[in-house]
């Protein structure tokens, strides 16, 4: 028996879902695996012991509760950055622009953070957070919009809002919102608006923050997969053509793709303010926004796989430093590694391209065909 | 050279899954023969070309191209070969020009140069050669499906392939350009060049042909030659028993006005491709309109959808749809098959309920949360009827076969119980049997009270099909022909020169 009329055999034939689950996550495992040992070469190179900077590695991450607290702050905003990015990887558009929403958020939080409204906290808060959202909703809809009505690149427009909302910030931070003193930051944020402590460790405590970038990702992941809007919204980021020609409003899911991305690297933008840093700093962010474009790549712009790739990243950054102190290797080893994970998610991404493709010819170009 | 077989095929066996799609094939293609492959959609037709071209490695079985067996799953071994594949789908780089699309991959040129004005020249000589109607510098996404067509062939054979392979290359070309098509690969057939063709039209086989082989699921169940084939006899072999009615006419009536299209210009980057069109259409009534390619028929299509920016009026049953977008449109009760399914017709990584439902999705959940299992249970419903075969209902829409996917966008086009059908070519790639389904499918909506509007690259399917026939020709209605004065030539005068006398 060759092919049958297709029936409901949801119940039948279907590999395990883990097995499905396993093929789709081991590419971004090998490629690790490659950037992990192209890492280990760069240290030998450098002098260093791979064993001895991997362990120091391990124990500058996770060997106390304070390095486990570092890694945590680190990877909430990665998560919600490279959340964004995914989000609008999942609509076909590319949000270079995560900095630019992030400072937004921040800079929103940081201003009504900091003045004591007689709020309780349960509405000043949620309120503040809102507030980051919506900045960066706003950062990210405009270029959404351009592109989807006007047919500009997203990618131009997100760049220069990064600069826009960055130099806004730093001209802020130093002029009308600075807190006086030496250090180039605003007034702290009041406690009402400030974000209770989940882990109390030293040196710095673990803020709820971390639930709501958790939270985040459940809920976008459950939006995708589980309700028609998600579908749609993937639908069109796969092929808009055909969204468009079975009715679907592709344009308004395009601005809508990118204000979620923008509202979710703003939220993280205002989880750094009220959660973390107790407010503003000017150039807060060590490239938080940029980062979540390699996070979500490797996680394949899957919602819930951004949590341990965010996580692994975020433990890279805490423990950089250690490799310096500790194995006297460069901290910049870091950074190659995740450079070479992201040229690697991009040559697979090529590669597969070029593999024949169910009923596709033996080389593809980068048309659908 | 000549004593070894072109082509020798042994026991090809490949399976995706639980799929059998090709199951020991034995096919023998003798060097400067035109061999046709032919079965119904899903045969494995695709399947066993795929592998002579290396795109799909084979579990079993051996591949010898001109005495000389290939390894297997190997692209690059295939095209060194001589084997070259013109796929089922376009793989063409729609931002690029006609010529670039033909360099692609084989730039001529030296340290990395691109020699342009050989590339050109290049090109152009291959138009010249297949006589095509196009030129060099035309954009890929300007062009029609017929056209692109050529280009994909035109690709393959600036290759210098001594083994063309072609899957289902006449689906989309108006009589007139198949017979070009023909006509070329008769002049490289005897230039010794060997032709493999995957076709759903008999006529190709018994017009063109030296010998044939059917498959169905995935077995050869018949191989014959010129001389002593004749059409039943191959008609049989690849539908099995099941008779096809050709004759599907049912003469309904309505006398409500169900469209009225009036003024329809299009400008499309300076193009005009409707020129001040009006069409007037009942309830009960099917509207065939034909021109020679690129003369409007796909854009009046599209336009009617909701696709295109246009001037001039289109009242819907008393409601002036002007304004609405496609998505209004489509609830007003208007629905589009799309001449290119892959472009316009599905979202290719999804799985197959979800492309039956697409834009419906909103309807099956409460609330927010989708319905998976009512999807699923709908959606199986939806493409009861279309024979639609496969691995399965979620089994990615990249899997079926070509003919399969179509008939998926047929079937969700006409679920939504449509009061006009905008229909494009909507039995390309179809096989026959199915064919003649999908004709039924459209006359049954002509016989609820609804209209269809169709294409075709076939002037006989809309003969067999519709009331009336409209003829387009530079974008303006040529004149328009009812059931009873049906006449191929006066229909081909009017497509080609504009009016029906000269
Ligand atoms: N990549 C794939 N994964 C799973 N199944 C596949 C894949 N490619 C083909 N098949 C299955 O193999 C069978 C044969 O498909 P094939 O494309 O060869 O048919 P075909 O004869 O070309 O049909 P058509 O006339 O519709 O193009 C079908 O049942 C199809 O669903
Ligand atoms: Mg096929």
């Amino acid at each position: 028996m060759t092919s049958e009329p297709l029936q409901d055999r949801s119940h039948a034939v279907d590999p395990p879902l883990g097995v499905t689950r396993v093929r789709q996550i081991a590419p971004s495992v090998g490629v690790l695996a490659v950037a992990f040992a192209v890492g280990c070469a760069f240290v030998a190179l450098s002098g260093g012991n791979p064993f001895h900077a991997g362990a120091v590695l391990l124990y500058g991450a996770f060997g106390t509760s304070g390095n486990i607290a570092g890694v945590i702050a680190k990877s909430v905003p990665l998560i919600l950055t490279g959340l964004s990015v995914a989000v609008a990887f999942r609509v076909g558009l590319f949000n270079i622009g995560g900095e630019g929403q992030l400072y937004a958020g921040a800079l929103v939080s940081a201003a009504l953070g900091a003045t004591d409204l007689g709020l309780p906290s349960f509405i000043h808060l949620p309120a503040v957070l809102l507030a980051a959202l919506a900045a960066g909703t706003v950062w990210g809809v405009i270029p959404g919009w351009l592109k989807a009505r006007r047919g500009v690149h997203e990618v131009i427009n997100t760049i220069m809002l990064n600069y826009i909302a960055i130099q806004t910030v730093d001209y802020l931070v130093s002029g009308p919102l600075n807190a006086g003193g030496y250090a180039t930051r605003t007034h702290p944020i009041v406690p009402a608006a400030t974000m209770p402590e989940l882990w109390s460790v030293e040196p710095v405590p673990v803020s709820w923050g971390v639930v709501v970038a958790l939270a985040a990702c459940v809920a976008t992941a459950w939006w995708l997969f589980n309700t028609a809007g998600g579908v749609e919204f993937r639908a069109v980021g796969l092929n808009p053509k055909a969204s468009r020609a079975v009715g679907i409003a592709d344009t308004r899911k395009m601005i809508l793709g990118m204000g979620l991305a923008g509202g979710l690297a703003g939220l993280a933008g205002g989880l750094e303010v009220v959660g973390l840093h107790h407010t503003l700093y000017a150039q807060f962010s060590p490239g938080y926004g940029f980062d979540g474009i390699a996070v979500a790549l490797l996680a394949q712009s899957h919602p819930v796989a951004i949590i341990p790739v965010a996580v692994l990243f975020g433990a890279l950054r805490t423990a950089d430093r250690w490799l310096q102190l500790v194995a006297g290797v460069p901290r910049d080893i870091v950074i190659i590694i995740q450079g070479v994970a992201v040229l690697g998610v991009g040559l697979q991404t090529a590669l597969t391209r070029r593999a024949p493709a169910p009923h596709g010819p033996p080389v593809q170009p980068a048309t659908a065909s | 050279m000549s004593s070894e077989p072109a082509i020798k095929v042994q026991n090809l066996t490949k399976r995706f899954g639980a799929t059998v799609a090709n199951e020991g094939i034995d096919l023998t293609v003798g060097a400067g023969e035109l061999h046709g492959l032919l079965g119904e959609n899903g045969a494995g037709k695709s399947t066993a070309i795929r592998a002579i071209a290396g795109s799909v490695a084979p579990d079993e079985g051996t591949i010898a191209i001109h005495g000389r067996s290939l390894p297997l799953g190997s692209p690059v071994a295939a095209i060194r070969a001589g084997v070259g594949l013109v796929a089922q789908h376009f793989a063409l780089v729609e931002t690029l020009t006609v010529w670039e699309n033909i360099a692609l991959g084989v730039e001529p040129g030296r340290w990395g140069l691109l020699d342009r004005s050989r590339a050109r020249r290049h090109a152009g000589s291959l138009i010249d050669q297949i006589g095509a109607d196009l030129r060099i510098d035309d954009r890929i996404e300007d062009l029609t499906v017929g056209n692109r067509q050529i280009v994909e062939i035109l690709k393959i054979l600036g290759r210098d392939s001594r083994v063309l392979i072609l899957d289902e290359p006449t689906s989309t070309l108006s009589p007139v350009e198949s017979e070009r098509l023909f006509a070329f690969l008769r002049r490289i057939l005897d230039g010794g060049t060997t032709v493999l063709l995957v076709t759903h039209r008999i006529q190709d086989i018994l017009d063109y042909a030296d010998r044939a082989t059917v498959l169905r699921q995935g077995r050869v169940v018949h191989r014959s030659q010129r001389g002593t084939w004749n059409e039943n006899e191959l008609v049989d072999a690849i539908v099995g028993e099941t008779n096809v009615e050709r004759n599907v006419f049912a003469s309904t009536s309505g006398s409500r006005l169900q469209l009225r299209a009036a003024g329809l210009s299009t400008n499309q980057a300076g193009i005009r491709n409707l020129d001040r069109v009006s069409l007037e259409v009942d309830e009960g009534t099917l509207v065939g309109v034909a021109g020679v390619a690129g003369n409007g028929q796909e854009t009046l299509i599209r336009t009617l959808a909701g696709l295109v920016p246009h001037e001039g009026r289109i009242v819907l049953a008393d409601t002036d749809i002007t304004d609405h977008t496609a998505g209004q449109r489509r609830r007003d009760g208007v629905a589009y098959i799309p001449e290119d399914r892959h472009a316009e017709g599905m979202v290719a990584p999804f799985s197959v309920v979800d492309n039956v439902v697409l834009g419906n999705h909103t309807r099956y959940g409460h609330r927010f949360l989708l319905d998976r299992n009512r999807v699923r249970r709908r959606s199986a419903e939806l493409i009861q009827g279309y024979n639609v075969r496969g691995s399965g209902l979620d089994a990615p829409m990249a899997a079926l076969s070509g003919g399969n996917q179509q008939k998926v966008v047929v079937a969700r086009a006409l679920s939504s119980q449509p009061r006009l059908v905008v229909a494009a070519q909507p039995t390309r790639g179809l096989d026959i049997g199915a064919a003649a389904e999908v004709r039924r499918k459209l006359v049954e909506v002509a016989q609820r009270g609804g209209s269809v509007i169709v294409t075709s690259a076939d002037l006989d399917e809309l003969f067999d099909l519709c009331h009336r026939i409209v003829v387009l020709y530079a974008g303006r209605v040529a004149g328009q022909l009812g059931r009873n004065a049906f006449d191929t030539g006066k229909v081909a005068r009017m497509m080609t020169v504009g009016r029906d006398s000269l």
